[in-house]
């Protein structure tokens, strides 16, 4: 585990990552137009009008921070990516892999924020807001499924994750534990029902007022974000590149598929969350619930 | 400068339309929302996401100056869209696309807009800044940093002290009433006081707005109302003008004497509630079933059968009426009540919360006219409140509940609503409404002439958005802005109908 990076996988994750980003994306566009493939080019269309679109510009941003918190989102999403495994191993394999994601992910929480308030305006504000209620809703639950996965496998390097999947994937006997953390898989990237931070209710909120490049990498952002949550649950759950007759990577882009388009089905099935009442459900149900798992884990580990 | 004209060409194939809807620009907004449905481009969210600013009717200067604000911050490349009453869509958004497409105008335009955003000088903000963002007002420096004033602090509802800010939600506002501005004062994302006001053109009620535009636009409305009456052809895309309120205009040239068939105004109806459906459902960020609500309701307007709609709509409302998720997070928002209604009231009971129709909101005859000229279609709202059994009557025999009386509004605020169609929470309305369509889609082919005047929201006569409207402060204060967006959603109220009355 300790014998260097193939320049292979450096060049693969950053590829991989955008092609299913903009997989996301194009997807994302398909269902939203009630499954009509003549949405599949609208992401790209999108991209090219923001790519020329001027940057607006409120009244006494907080530039610095504005930029941080854009930039940031796309940032702690390739950072969260680079210890998951593409294949037989990922870009980095450090001993604390599942503890580095997840602070990678709650980074996201701060650019949200510095994104919400250097805008300076009253929507974004309040999708900031949103998005610490939604956080303190949701990391909890999945600070213990995570934890949980670490317990199980003895060990929080993702690979040593996946290798104790060879004989029964995690998602088998920890199904409460994968539940939460595909709940807060979009929770985190405030996405499909949790996506009120940037709701059109308070006019994109979060968003509201990035325009131009600013709006595109916020949007690119987003996408990888989730494409790395959707990627994570691949190593924690889904035993990983484990599969018969094709190869490892094939299998992880399989099932990375197979979560993405889970949650951006979902995202379209389903109403919108609001925290004011998810954050009740989730304090008293979501983590005794996981608390339970992590005991039973905890218990067949013994 | 060859791959900016050809990105710029790109994207002007599918750009991201901002709707606005000016007074009586309902019949255009439906419209124009076909109509992108149909090229499937997806609606912006706020003016920072869009590249078409699409007005719908024709604004008043308030609204037009909200508009103008919201234009001149948009960034290039962008085309404004103006959509007089009887434009046709389609040819409009096609040659906006040639614009958006022209990228040295796109250029010219771009470079324009940044000269004039380079000088120091303020924008207003806040209240001036109608609509789309109404700065909060933090800043480095005391006093008023960039002109804007520094917020004022107060105890909220946990005793904290924070911030104030006052933000006005609308009139620029997707999926909103039209015209209709809630004027709030925002702590953290809790509205602790709320003040609503219309821009001009729509009726102008006790609110800051004062009287030099009220006579205006009262005269408007009345002139509006004349031409309708002499336009006998009411099928809606057929004639041009169009100033009537859309949803009620079945019942009102009923009311005056034109023959109108049950099953016309049972289309209307299953289309206003679908509308107000659409409107719920994307509040509640279920964009989904939203464009399905808006898509029956296009088929519904264009004269689809029953055999057509119902198979879908059955589909729909069981989707929507299954759906634990939408029902838990409705579940317990804007709880209207049935208390009775203020003294003075005739023919005082509350009636029981109407499931599809039982029960009415009435306002009797001479609703809300201080003057003591009848209302639109008075004397029929007065007999469809007897009729109907439930009447919460407020000052029949007019005068008593005149507009300018508080914020009652002529109607009895809660009590007039209570005892009607919109008592209980977010999900009941919702419910409601689902029935409500699914029995008005059932009598599309009902031959038989109209007589009573039970609009979409009740009564025409008795014009129910005018206590929607006076209830809506009481049920918004102490709320988080997400659910008072859904409340708003809820009651949906028409703006139009309110311009329909003879002013004082």
């Amino acid at each position: 585990m300790s014998e260097a990076v193939p320049y292979g996988i450096v060049v693969a994750f950053p590829v991989a990552l955008a092609g299913f980003t903009v997989v996301a994306a194009v997807f994302d566009s398909v269902v939203g137009a009630g499954w009509s493939w003549r949405a599949a080019g609208g992401p790209l269309r999108e991209a090219a009008r923001l790519l020329v679109q001027q940057r607006r510009r409120t009244l006494l941003p907080d530039t610095l921070l504005l930029r941080a918190g854009v930039c940031g989102l796309l940032v702690a999403a390739v950072l969260a990516g680079v210890v998951l495994p593409l294949g037989e191993r990922p870009v980095a394999d450090p001993p604390v892999g599942v503890v580095w994601f997840n602070a990678m992910e709650v980074c996201v929480w701060g650019a949200i924020w510095l994104t919400g308030w250097g805008t300076n305006s009253c929507y974004p504000l309040v999708g900031g807001y949103r998005f610490v209620a939604q956080g303190l809703a949701y990391e909890l639950p999945h600070m213990f499924a995570l934890i949980t996965v670490g317990l199980g496998a003895g060990s929080l390097r993702v690979g040593e994750v996946v290798a104790a999947q060879s004989g029964l994937w995690f998602v088998v006997w920890m199904p409460v534990a994968f539940a939460v953390y595909l709940v807060s898989a979009a929770a985190m990237a405030f996405w499909g029902p949790m996506d009120r931070p940037v709701g059109s209710d308070i006019a994109g909120g979060v968003r509201g007022e990035l325009s131009g490049p600013d709006r595109l990498v916020f949007q690119v952002g987003r996408y990888a974000l989730l494409v790395v949550a959707a990627a994570a649950a691949v190593p924690f759950f889904l035993g990983g590149g484990a599969g018969p007759v094709l190869p490892a990577w094939a299998w992880t882009a399989i099932k990375t598929a197979a979560v993405l388009a889970g949650l951006i089905w979902a995202a379209h099935r389903l109403p919108a969350v609001r925290m004011d009442r998810f954050t009740q459900v989730s304090w008293l149900v979501l983590i005794p619930a996981s608390l339970l798992q992590l005991l039973v884990v905890a218990v067949v580990v013994l | 400068m060859g791959l900016s004209d050809w990105l710029t060409r790109q994207a002007a194939r599918r750009p991201r339309p901002l709707v606005v809807t000016a007074p009586y620009g309902t019949r255009t907004r439906l419209r124009v929302e076909r109509e992108l449905a149909r090229r499937g481009w997806p609606i912006a969210d706020g003016p920072a996401g869009a590249s078409l600013l699409v007005v719908c009717g024709i604004p008043g200067d308030a609204l037009d100056k909200a508009i103008r604000t919201v234009w001149m911050d948009m960034s290039a490349p962008r085309a404004l869209v103006e959509l007089p009453h009887g434009t046709d869509p389609a040819q409009a958004l096609d040659q906006a696309v040639v614009r958006l497409a022209d990228a040295p105008a796109q250029r010219r335009d771009a470079a324009a807009h940044l000269a004039r955003s380079r000088p120091s000088a303020p924008m207003p903000a806040g209240r001036e800044h109608d609509g789309h963002d109404g700065h909060d007002e933090h800043g480095e420096h005391g006093g008023s940093p960039g002109g804007v004033p520094m917020a004022g602090r107060g105890p909220d509802r946990d005793g904290l002290a924070l911030d104030r800010l006052h933000v006005p939600l609308g009139p620029i506002l997707a999926d909103w009433p039209s015209g209709l501005v809630v004027e709030a004062t925002l702590q953290g994302d809790v509205i602790q006081r709320a003040s609503i006001r219309l821009t001009p053109g729509f009726w102008n009620g006790p609110g800051p707005e004062s009287g030099g535009g009220r006579e205006g636009s009262a005269n408007a409305a009345d002139g509006h109302r004349d031409s309708a009456d002499t336009a006998g052809e009411h099928e809606g895309d057929a004639r041009g003008g169009g100033e009537a309120p859309f949803w009620d205009e079945p019942w009102l040239l009923a009311s005056r004497g034109h023959r109108v068939t049950r099953g016309e105004a049972e289309r209307r109806r299953a289309a206003a509630h679908l509308d107000s459906l659409g409107r719920l459902l994307a509040v509640a960020g279920w964009p989904a079933a939203a464009a399905t609500a808006r898509a029956l309701r296009d088929r519904a307007l264009a004269g689809a059968s029953r055999e057509d709609l119902m198979p879908e709509f059955g589909w729909f409302a069981r989707r929507v009426g299954r759906s634990r998720l939408l029902r838990w997070m409705l579940r317990d928002l804007g709880v209207i009540g049935d208390e009775p209604p203020d003294t003075g009231g005739v023919g005082g009971g509350a009636g029981a919360p109407g499931t599809g129709g039982g029960a009415w909101l009435s306002g009797g005859g001479g609703v809300g006219d201080g003057g003591g000229r009848p209302g639109v279609g008075g004397g029929a709202g007065a007999g469809s409140s007897v009729a109907s059994g439930v009447g919460v009557g407020v000052g029949v025999g007019g005068g008593a509940g005149s507009p300018g009386a508080g914020g009652g509004a002529g109607l009895s605020g809660r009590g007039g609503v209570g005892g009607g169609r919109f008592s209980g929470d977010v999900a009941a309305r919702l419910d409601r409404w689902l029935v409500a369509t699914g029995v008005a889609l059932g009598a599309l082919d009902d031959p038989s002439i109209l007589q009573d005047d039970r609009g979409p929201r009740g009564p025409v006569g008795a014009q129910p958005s005018r206590a929607l409207l006076a209830v809506l402060p009481g049920v918004l204060e102490g709320v988080e802005l997400g659910a008072a967006r859904l409340i708003v959603a809820s009651l949906d109220p028409d703006t139009e109908q309110l311009g329909a009355l003879r002013h004082v």
